[in-house]
């Protein structure tokens, strides 16, 4: 909230607290201060009266003129359109500095003609230009008949001399947005006195209204009749308040309906009495009809939008806004005044419908209305329009009164607040606390009963007490203490360990972690949607198209993240992420790797390849980590389970199977799919890491090594090209028996001197045993065995 | 046959300095010291003298040629360390070129936030909890003191996804699931880390997603001094043995008291725009546990107290590391992240 120093100085003593002090106490008590902006900001300033005024010789719209400021007469230029003989001006003496407009007046010379300050208008001064009329922003400020030539303190006579300070008050606290109460809790933080006038309900006349509810979202509604109002301008430091807190002015009668509830935090409606249909005003919420509002726009009434009603018509959208036809207008003379209660929720829930917030509106949605004050309020600004409008007669209050709230009586001990704070707060200084506060309380044997004012709705426990003592005696009382608990290391959990295991395993190689967003687009979503037929979470109102749908893999986020960089020149990509995937199935955990333009390699050694093996060896080298040994996990043809898709390369890619099952997949990035995305080619890597995390890894069990050397075999075979090299493999260790201790892949050639159609694989298997030095006839035995079983399991040929 | 023999000698001293090539050298042994060589001559002479003079004779001769034969030796050596010298020479690289790469990767700056914070709360015996980021209103709100129709709710504009199900608006939710969870209502210390959502516009200082770590101690005699004293203790470990905490009045309604934490700007006071003049940075949120709180997950508050801590990560990361855009937190962009290498 926004609201004027001076304004809360007429009620609460600030003498003597600079404004460092006053933003930083408040800040400390919970009432941050996020802005402070003075209505003025100009030094050597004096009320001047312009005595001549003649056209510049050398200019079609510049003035000469000479101004009297009492100690002396000075010639200035004036270049506004509205200057003239007779005026009485404010003037910027030489040396003045005003830092709105960064300006310093000097004497010189303007075409010419010497010039000895400057005639100022209130936008030079530094008024906020929403505060001017269109007369104020085009010329220099005119001043009224009263200035008194020759006064410096120009700022306070304008009533500029103000500052502005914007407070951000937290949802408990929002009795302080109405001004007394406000002053009250400055009152309390400043330990200084409040004096906050005393209302009295002078009544003189009878009230002919009579009003109902049949809603219970209406819970007190009063109306008082006043007759014979004069309407015209409000006075001029009724405008000058309103206008500060950005109400705009308009007449006596609605300016007091505004002063009263900026003053209170009440709503006040007030009808035009003539207008009325009848007498009595009854509360309802299940209409359903157009109202044309006081300001002139139609709104739709629903069932269960609350609205107040006259004979048969909605006369005010209840806490919104009035009916156009029952409005205040020049011509009013006798007012029907209500004061009301009414649910904020529901008025919050109609307005955002309506599309508008007014302050009454927020006033209640905000619950910054004290129930116990309504009538108060209501009286307040009768006696006001007697003040201010000529009202002839105020009525007595006539209302439907079914309120809730009580007045709260809590129960603490001076033992109960030092024992949760840990402090040695005394009888003294928690009872001033309450003094400052105005809280009435009784003790007796070191306890409270403390009774809670109506507008502190945010209190109704001990701690809400502690709260406020500990807030106003400082937490710097509080002591340091560690708790005295078992300390114990729990560590983290086994999945906790792995998430780190695998994070610093894909560091150590160089990727680098990213962190990317949950929401992606429909059209994302979708595009990457082959690998499950789990259902997307969607949000029901989303903030744009851009984030609508919780992202079921992490695909899209890590490509979008290669194409991010790639547009800014860093060609070489390498990442992961670890994060949740969502579904209307489940929540999950998954592990994407993606890889572009390789990783760790420079421009000048550039010889590493980068192709599917790379991304399969940075699994094979996770799964051996994890201590999942090459029995248990297999790599199979990708288009074999997703034969329609577009996202991975159909030929070079593969699905990781641990136990039969799949847990991701991996290879390389479909030409497509690069070109959406606009990337280089790339690798990717997805694991369902919430399974991965489930799996057993295998018990180390230790192999003594062989006391005998072991031997080498080569072997090169000749077989179909479409014989994955797995199976030859498997069949060789199969025949190889328990003496066959490794076989690997030293090369796979297709082309010149190997027939089409065939590829030679050459491997190389080591044998050994751990009883005896193998002799050339037992190898030679087994690898018979091995070229036979070659031979009939995989049509292999020895190659000549 | 002497001088002959004293001249050769010469000859083939004076020729091998001068010879530089190996192979020049080798053809010259041959022609000096080979069957067919020079010394074939005097081995022919030799033949023809006396006998009586053979033995002195010969003895000359075959010093001269084990003298020569160690000079072609020494020779050879010599060219041979020369040439091995020179082809070392030419294979010198530049070795100011890059190594082949061995980088490492970066974590993301927010997990190593994260990370420092777990390794501080760890060896006091907290446990890392975890909860879903798809959550439920009453964990979300409800147990947290949050009704439906509460002002807060305002406040933390909520991503729904139908009338009771959400995107998590804190961490706090993991709270209200651990108490539940625990049956035996016993103490608890636990660190609740992960993603939450606001709906927010995303721009320099707003996101819609961003990181949480929540601290939670539920125990008997807990107070407020406990959680000064635990306050105090993460930012001193985050900012610097040096750094002070100072706590303000404010509001979330699962604590009460509520306080604002700020730490000590490194201008020592004196003011600057990190800290916009006032000497001090809000890093987070803390409180009493509210009674409600304790309440709803069925702790009694009359026996048990509590305190939390919540831990705005991106916040922290920015100031931490000095990153004036959150954006910089999610774009991924890598000229931001490979700066926090060596922070594992
Ligand atoms: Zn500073």
């Amino acid at each position: 909230m926004k609201f004027s120093l001076n304004l809360i100085r007429q009620y609460v003593d600030l003498d003597g607290i600079s404004l460092d002090v006053f933003c930083e106490k408040c800040s400390l008590a919970g009432f941050e201060i996020e802005g402070v902006y003075p209505m003025a900001q100009a030094t050597n300033l004096v009320i001047g009266k312009v005595l001549s005024c003649k056209a510049h010789p050398n200019s079609d719209h510049l003035h000469v003129c000479e101004v009297d400021v009492k100690d002396t007469i000075l010639q200035i230029v004036c270049g506004a359109p509205n200057v003239r003989v007779g005026i009485k001006v404010i003037v910027a003496l030489v040396g003045a500095e005003l830092k709105a407009k960064n300006i310093t007046i000097q004497s010189g010379k303007i075409r010419d003609v010497v010039s000895n300050g400057m005639l100022c208008s209130l936008v030079e001064l530094g008024v906020d230009e929403n505060l001017l009329s269109e007369e104020q922003k085009q010329g220099i400020e005119i001043l009224n008949e009263d200035a008194v030539v020759g006064n410096h303190n120009v700022l306070a006579y304008l009533g500029l001399d103000d500052v502005m300070i914007d407070m951000s008050v937290t949802p408990n606290r929002n009795d302080v947005l109405a001004i007394y109460s406000l002053c009250k809790e400055l009152g309390a933080i400043f330990d200084r006195k409040v004096k906050i006038p005393e209302i009295f309900d002078n009544y003189d006349g009878d009230n002919d209204f009579i009003c109902d509810s049949i809603t219970d979202k209406c819970r007190y509604f009063s109306i008082r009749s006043i007759r014979g109002v004069d309407v015209h301008p409000s006075p001029l430091w009724m405008q000058d308040i309103l206008k500060k807190h950005e109400i705009k002015p308009i007449n006596n009668v609605i300016d007091i309906g505004n002063y009263v509830t900026l003053m209170t935090g009440q709503p006040l409606h007030m009808y035009d009495a003539d207008q009325l249909e009848t007498k009595k005003y009854l509360i309802k919420d299940q209409v359903e009809e157009k109202v044309l509002a006081l300001d002139d726009k139609e709104y739709q009434i629903q069932k269960n939008d609350i609205v107040v009603t006259n004979g048969n018509k909605v006369v005010c959208i209840a806490g919104v806004i009035g009916d156009n036809s029952t409005k205040i207008t020049e011509h009013t003379k006798n007012i029907a005044l209500e004061a009301a209660l009414f649910d904020g929720y529901q008025i919050a829930t109609s307005c955002k419908r309506y599309g508008i917030l007014t302050v009454a509106a927020s006033n209640f949605s905000k619950k910054v209305v004290d129930e116990y004050s309504i009538s108060l309020a209501s009286a307040m600004a009768a006696n006001l329009l007697k003040e201010y409008a000529g009202a002839k007669s105020i009525s007595k209050l006539n209302c439907f009164d079914h309120r809730l709230a009580k007045v709260q009586e809590i129960e603490i001990t001076i033992d109960e607040i030092n024992h949760y704070l840990a402090t040695h707060f005394t009888e003294k200084e928690i009872t001033s606390v309450w003094q400052r506060l105005n809280f009435e309380y009784a003790y007796h044997d070191s306890s409270y009963v403390v009774k809670i004012p109506t507008y502190r709705n945010d209190i109704s426990l001990k701690a809400d007490l502690i709260e406020e003592v500990v807030r106003l005696l400082g937490f710097e009382n509080v002591p340091f203490s560690y708790p005295l608990f078992d300390t114990q290391e729990k560590g983290l959990t086994d999945i906790q360990q792995k998430r780190n295991l695998i994070k610093n395993y894909l560091l150590d190689l160089g990727l680098n972690e990213t962190l990317s967003y949950t929401l992606i687009s429909k059209s994302t979503a979708l595009y990457y949607d082959v690998f499950d037929h789990d259902d997307f979470i969607v949000l029901n109102h989303p903030l744009t198209v851009e984030k609508e749908y919780l992202r079921k893999n992490l695909m899209p986020s890590l490509l979008q993240t290669i194409a991010y960089n790639q547009a800014r020149k860093i060609e070489q990509v390498a990442i992961f992420e670890m994060s949740n995937v969502y579904s209307q199935q489940n929540e999950g955990e998954k592990l994407a790797i993606a890889i572009s333009n390789g990783l760790n390699t420079t421009q000048h050694f550039n010889d590493r390849k980068v192709d599917f093996y790379m991304i399969k060896g940075i699994v094979e080298g996770l799964l051996a980590l994890f201590g999942i040994d090459a029995t248990r996990y297999a790599f199979e043809n990708f288009d074999k389970y997703y034969p329609k898709q577009i996202l991975m390369h159909p030929g070079k890619s593969a699905v990781l199977k641990i136990n039969g099952q799949i847990f991701g997949f991996l290879g390389e990035v479909h030409p497509q799919t690069l070109q959406r995305e606009n990337l280089a080619p790339t690798l990717y890597f997805e694991l369902d890491l919430k399974k991965f995390m489930e799996l057993k890894t295998n018990k180390i069990k230790y192999q003594p090594i062989s006391k005998f050397p072991p031997v080498n075999r080569d072997i090169a075979l000749l077989v179909k090209a479409d014989l994955p090299v797995i199976q030859l493999i498997k069949t060789i260790k199969k025949a190889g028996g328990s003496l066959l201790q490794k076989v690997e892949v030293f090369d796979v050639y297709q082309g010149e001197h190997v027939q089409s159609e065939y590829k030679s694989v050459a491997l190389t298997m080591t044998f050994v045993d751990s009883t005896k030095t193998l002799l050339d006839a037992d190898i030679q035995q087994i690898f018979n065995k091995i070229y036979e079983a070659c031979q009939k399991e995989c049509q292999a040929e020895i190659r000549k | 046959m002497l001088e002959k023999l004293q001249e050769l000698k010469k000859e083939v001293v004076q020729k091998i300095q001068t010879i530089t090539q190996a192979k020049a050298l080798q053809e010259y042994k041959i022609e000096i010291l080979s069957k067919k060589g020079a010394f074939s001559y005097f081995m022919e002479e030799l033949k023809k003298v006396p006998n009586e003079e053979k033995p002195s004779l010969g003895q000359k001769i075959n010093e001269v040629k084990v003298q020569l034969t160690s000079l072609f030796e020494e020779k050879e050596n010599e060219l041979k360390q020369k040439e091995l010298k020179e082809k070392l020479e030419k294979e010198r690289i530049d070795v100011t070129l890059p190594g082949y790469q061995y980088q490492t990767g970066s974590k993301h700056p927010m997990n190593i936030v994260i990370d420092e914070i777990i390794q501080i709360f760890l060896p006091l015996g907290y446990k890392v909890e975890e909860g879903p980021e798809v959550e439920q209103d009453f964990y979300n709100f409800e147990c947290l003191n949050i009704p439906k129709n509460h002002p807060a709710r305002d406040m933390q504009d909520t991503f729904y996804i139908t009338d009771n199900v959400l995107l998590r608006t804190h961490t706090s939710p993991v709270q209200a699931r651990t108490m539940e969870k625990n049956k035996e209502k016993t103490p608890i210390k636990i660190l609740c880390p992960g993603k939450v959502y606001r709906r927010d516009d995303d721009d320099a200082t707003h996101s819609h997603q961003f990181m949480q770590l929540e601290a939670l101690v539920i125990d008997k005699d807990i107070t407020m001094a406990n959680l000064k004293a635990t306050l105090d203790l993460v930012a001193k470990k985050l900012f610097g043995e040096k750094r002070q905490i100072r706590l303000r009045a404010s509001y979330f309604p699962f604590t009460e008291p509520s306080v604002e934490v700020d730490v000590s700007c490194t201008c020592n006071r004196k003011g600057c725009p990190v800290c916009k003049d006032t000497g001090w940075i809000e890093i987070l949120g803390a409180g009493m546990v509210h009674p409600n709180v304790l309440k709803m997950g069925g702790y009694d508050p009359s026996q048990y107290k509590g305190f939390a801590i919540g831990f705005g990560i991106d916040r922290i990361t920015m100031l931490k590391y000095g990153i004036d855009d959150i954006r910089h937190l999610y774009n991924n962009d890598l000229r931001v992240i490979t700066q926090f290498k060596k922070e594992r």
